[in-house]
């Protein structure tokens, strides 16, 4: 849809979302008016995730949960691993910590890549005022030239390759176990993590040169980024290290209010104390919230359970990164956009950034550990399992898993909290508010709607296995509906 | 003439599996003469598999509205990017797109064979009965399509 079309007041579904990982669908109803009375989102829901883990080996799982999702598949293999070694309480020794955080560190550059470029890049580098046929990846390159699209394809190529050579086929990982991983490190192979972290370092520093050139420098971007419609002032959770620092690999799960100030931290053994879901009729995605504040409705402040996760969210809980180049551009970015916590939703494209460049400067510092080449990389489990927890921070945010098993190891019960769900009801605000700021008097056109669709990609929203959902990309729908439920407009992309 | 026969979907959503099962099989069909990848990957992720390939079949699972089993067939042209409903074939368009621009040797011509599911929202092993019955059919057809693209290959290269 190209042109500004007057509707008959009432019904808009923004289905699929373009460009977004698993299937959605945004409904905006209008009232009589032709004003936006309500915006959801939906997306289809993936059953039976239970009854296909019950009676499984828990030895199984992260091989079962990172088929599930094609798209996170590191994430899900190395939650799944950490809740194995909670499950038969066994600690891994030093040097499996540290190979399962490289090859994470590694898995985290290429997948924010690959998000910032490609998937987020058709909004901000391109930018969200462009034509519509040039917000795709062609657009990207026209924009960033050839050279830097082959960069990009070349960096997430290598890491890939490397992480294949360690850990097997990315979808059926043969690496993590419970107390360690399968093999340990040659050095040979070790010499070639070394240099690929090296490229990978230049390659974060001119990302953000990328980004400072393209969106920093373009006063009609920043605008945007703090625009009162991509504004939600809500909690944030992600893992911190013991000095508060971002990390993606462990440490306790620690949440700031919308003031910016700590309102929890806690080991992810606790989780169901501080985390409780919300069940809407209308969206089979449950919409996870601190229970300790209780449900208060898809509001935001200091006042409302609501909190987020991904990149902003994690940038908002630490104190700073723990590498030196990362922790330069963390200063910078809560410098120009008024310190920590930051509430601009877009600001997520600018933390992913500096996450890549912090990822790849802890790959490198791993990747030179000689530590990583110590023949002892596992601890044999013995205990008597029941229930194991684990959790890490996925691309798109705080991803816990959960066994209980009989004494066996069989599993009697398993649930997720994935990363898209820890954003579904700050979205779901950010959806309605955009729709609300954007929509008047039943009049919608692409460019307003392309904006309400960036409130959602910002998150790098993956259904996958938001809904337990659906590997690959999907496109989105935007379905208008009067007060009477009738469609009255349907924008498919 | 190098020929490749790409089978994607996930396994453990039911029928979302018939792109792999019937790649599978054809492997067993068409031995050495072409190569097949069947790859529960999706995305940009396939890039790397179809660069310097001539002819590519795609075998994938589709939700378009008709009779489960319905096999539809189409060129990677007719695809509006991220419009279809399919979760795999959708990036395949830019994926070709984005291989092409940066210089790679692209397939000329891409085929796909896509097989009307039932049920791929359910996580579970295993096509339902009707798909179970239509993958046999779609092994055929896709061992005409190589079998013409051999043909050409020979015509090509006596």
């Amino acid at each position: 849809m190209s042109e500004t079309t007057r509707t008959n007041p009432r019904s808009i579904v923004i289905d699929p979302i373009t460009r977004l990982e698993g299937h959605g669908k945004i409904e905006i109803f209008l009232d009589e008016k032709g004003d936006v009375e309500h915006a959801y989102f939906q997306v289809p829901e993936l059953r039976g995730f239970e009854q296909f883990t019950v009676g499984r080996p828990a030895e199984d799982m992260p091989q079962i949960t990172s088929r599930i999702c094609g798209v996170c598949p590191m994430a899900h293999h190395m939650a799944s691993t950490k809740a194995l070694d909670d499950l038969y309480k066994v600690d891994p020794p030093p040097a499996a910590k540290k190979l399962r955080e490289m090859i994470y560190a590694a898995f985290t550059v290429e997948d924010h890549a690959l998000h910032f470029y490609f998937l987020g890049g058709p909004d901000f580098v391109v930018g969200p005022t462009a034509p519509k046929a040039e917000r795709n990846i062609l657009g990207v390159l026209g924009k960033v030239g050839l050279e830097t699209g082959g960069r990009v394809i070349a960096m997430r190529r290598e890491l890939r390759t490397l992480m294949q050579q360690f850990c097997g086929k990315i979808i059926h990982p043969v690496f993590g176990l419970p107390g360690g991983v399968a093999k340990g490190m040659t050095k040979e192979l070790q010499e070639s993590f070394a240099a690929a972290a090296g490229r990978a370092v230049e390659f974060g520093q001119f990302t953000l040169q990328v980004f400072d050139d393209i969106v920093l420098k373009n006063k009609g971007y920043v605008d945007l980024i703090l625009s009162d419609a991509f504004t939600q002032k809500t909690h944030y959770m992600g893992l911190v290290d013991a000095r508060n620092k971002v990390n993606f690999y462990d440490g306790s799960i620690r949440v700031v209010n919308a003031d910016g100030k700590e309102f929890a931290n806690f080991k992810v053994q606790s989780y169901l104390d501080h985390i409780a879901e919300h069940v809407a009729p209308w969206s089979y995605i449950k919409f996870p919230y601190l229970k300790k504040i209780g449900w208060k409705g898809f509001v935001d402040g200091v006042d409302s359970g609501v909190y987020s996760v991904a990149p902003l969210a994690r940038l908002n809980v630490a104190d700073g990164m723990a590498t030196p180049l990362a922790n330069e551009a963390y200063q910078k970015l809560m410098s120009t956009l008024g310190g920590r916590p930051v509430h601009h939703t877009l600001a997520n494209h600018w933390a992913r950034v500096i996450e890549l460049l912090y990822a790849a400067e802890r790959l490198k510092e791993l990747a030179n550990d000689p530590e990583i080449l110590s023949p002892t990389f596992r601890t044999l489990p013995t205990a008597t399992p029941t229930v194991g927890v684990g959790v890490v921070e996925a691309p798109r945010g705080t991803l816990i898993h959960h066994y209980e098993t009989d004494e066996k190891g069989l599993i009697t019960k398993a649930n997720l909290i994935v990363a898209t769900q820890g954003n579904s009801a700050r979205m779901a605000i950010g959806i309605d508010k955009a729709a609300r700021g954007l929509i008047h008097g039943g009049k919608v056109d692409d460019g307003l709607l392309n904006q309400v669709e960036m409130a959602f990609r910002a998150y790098d929203p993956c259904h996958g296995c938001g809904t337990h959902a659906l590997p690959g990309q999907a496109p989105v729908v935007v379905t208008i509906r009067d007060r009477t439920g009738r469609v009255i407009q349907e924008i498919r992309r | 003439m190098r020929i490749l026969v790409l089978g994607l979907g996930n396994s453990l959503l039911r029928d979302d599996a018939v792109g792999l099962v019937v790649a599978e099989a054809l492997r067993d069909r068409a031995g050495p003469s072409v190569d097949v990848i069947a790859t529960e990957e999706s995305g940009l992720s396939l890039l790397d598999y179809v660069v310097g390939y001539d002819r590519l079949l795609v075998i994938d699972a589709v939700k378009a509205g008709s009779a489960p089993g319905t096999l539809h067939e189409f060129d990677v042209g007719d695809i509006r990017w991220a419009s279809t409903a399919n979760p795999h074939a959708t990036g395949l368009p830019e994926v070709l797109a984005l291989g092409s621009a940066l210089g790679s040797k692209m397939p000329g011509e891409v085929r796909v064979l896509a097989v009307e599911a039932q049920e791929i929202y359910e996580i579970k092993e295993g096509l339902t009965p009707a798909l179970a019955a239509a993958a046999p059919l779609a092994v055929d057809r896709a061992w005409e399509i190589v079998q013409g693209w051999i043909a050409d290959r020979q015509e090509r290269h006596p």
